[in-house]
This record gives C-alpha cells, structure tokens and sequence, in this order.
C-alpha cells in the first residue's frame, strides 16, 4: 500500500495540493448494476418455481441448481470487486511540482504518468451530460509539451475548479522561474 | 443394452474448478489492493468484506455438499434394445 506522504518519485518538500479520484457517482452506478445482477439467481429460482416445482426439491436438481448460484455468486463477488478496485486504484495526484496520472486499466496493466508543473501548457475542463452538469463532475485535460495529450483526470469531481488551481499553479511555477 | 451413467459428482467436480479459478483471481484481485492501494480505512475494510464475502458464500455451499449424495447418477447415457411389440430385450 502506499501512503500520501510517499509518492511515486517523491521529492523532499513535495506537498499534495490536489487528491482525485473519479466521482462518487461512478461507483454508485457499478454498484446499482450489480445489485440488479444480484437478483438475477433469485429471478431465476422464482421461474423454475412456476414452471416446474419439483425441480427445486428433486434429489438431483437440487444440489446442481444450488451449485450453480454458489458460482454465480461467487463470480458476481469477485467482478464486483475487481470493478471496484478498477475504481478505487486510478488516482489523479497534482503536487506543488508535478501532476500524476495513476491508472489500473485492468489486472496487471497500470499506468503511471507524471509531468512537471512547469511543462503544462494548457488546460482544459468539459462537463458533458446530465448526470455531469447536476452532480458537478467531469474531465479535466492537461496538455504538455508533449505531442500527444497524456493526462485526462477522468469523471472526477468539481472539473472546473480542478484546471482552475492547476493553472493558479502553473502561473505560479512560471513566475518563480522568472524570478 | 449400453448405459453409461454420468454421475451427480462430475458437477461436483466442475464446481471445484470453478472454485479454485475463484481462489486464483481473488487472490490476483488481494494483492492488487495490497501493492496499489492507498494505506486507508476504505482499502482495508473493501478487502475484508471481499474475503469475509467470499467465505460467506462457500460456507453457506458447504452444508449442500456434506449433505448431498454424490454417488447418485446425474443422468444415464444408452440405449435399450427392445423388441416387436416394445418390450425390453436383456
């Protein structure tokens, strides 16, 4: 596990000025998708009922019947939580220095990115949507110096004023530079 | 007269595999939280309900195993030779 206070690369005197992670509405969704998955063995015991019930107390259609939810459920669990830690584990980190992009894209497969507050040339945040505009979330997008855009803080929380304090920083950074 | 019973406990079997694929990619899913996630209230309490979860499910499957007889024959595989007038021939 890793903690705010030991970064990636982390400086000495490095302070965190923005933690992200995607909006709260994003997990919430996963979570009502899997709460209707859930139902789906229940649906299905409920059908068998109607159609033939002495399936579910037959001596072999029983254990096989229950077998097969044991399955399901534990199927359902483990993409549940799967689902969440692909949640959980992208992070977007902007420091007095640099930003950091940390995506888990799926098991085995992360992305780290990082880039010097002082390369950032533009930035640009979009709010696309219901959802987006009512609970105020959305995309921020870091362009470097870099021919291709590598930072997208993705559905996070107050995009607006996420590039608002990146470009407070980035004037910052350049005006110590000139100094 | 051929028969070939299948029995109730190549389900069984079928079930344990899936079960030890469970145990593989849970414990793929564990040390991601452990190696990636952040040192938080939320990462350690995700990961103990996944594991407490995981047992509830298998051990709420394990009084249906114990108690099921395995040995019966899930389906039974033949044919049977039968005579003019539909009786069955040994």
């Amino acid at each position: 596990m890793f903690h705010l206070t030991h970064l990636p690369h982390q400086e000495p005197g490095e302070k965190v000025i923005l933690f992200l992670r995607r909006h709260w509405f994003i997990a919430a969704r996963l979570a009502a998708v899997y709460a209707v998955l859930a139902m789906v063995p229940i649906a299905v015991r409920w059908f068998l009922g109607q159609v033939d019930p002495g399936f579910l107390v037959h001596p072999v259609g029983r254990p096989v019947l229950l077998l097969a939810g044991s399955v399901y459920y534990l199927f359902w669990w483990l993409m549940l939580y799967r689902h969440f830690l692909d949640y959980y584990l992208d992070l977007w980190i902007v420091t007095d220095r640099r930003i950091l992009n940390i995506e888990q894209n799926d098991l085995f497969n992360r992305v780290i990115s990082e880039q010097r507050i002082s390369r950032i040339q533009d930035v640009t945040s979009t709010q696309r949507g219901m959802a987006p505009t009512f609970l105020d979330y959305g995309e921020v997008h870091v362009q470097t110096a870099a021919e291709v855009e590598r930072f997208v803080f993705e559905q996070v929380p107050h995009p607006h004023q996420v590039a608002r304090q990146i470009n407070t920083l980035v004037e910052w950074k350049r005006h110590q530079h000139l100094s | 007269m051929k028969f070939m019973t299948i029995p109730l406990f190549s389900v069984l079997i079928i079930y344990f595999i899936f079960l030890a694929g469970f145990v593989v990619f849970g414990i793929f899913n564990v040390y991601h939280a452990l190696r990636f996630g952040m040192a938080s209230l939320t990462n350690i309490i995700s990961l103990a309900a996944f594991v407490a979860g995981a047992l509830m499910i298998v051990g709420l499957t394990a009084p249906i195993i114990v108690d099921t007889d395995w040995r019966q024959p899930l389906f039974v595989i033949g044919s049977v030779a039968r005579s003019e007038i539909g009786e069955e021939l040994p």
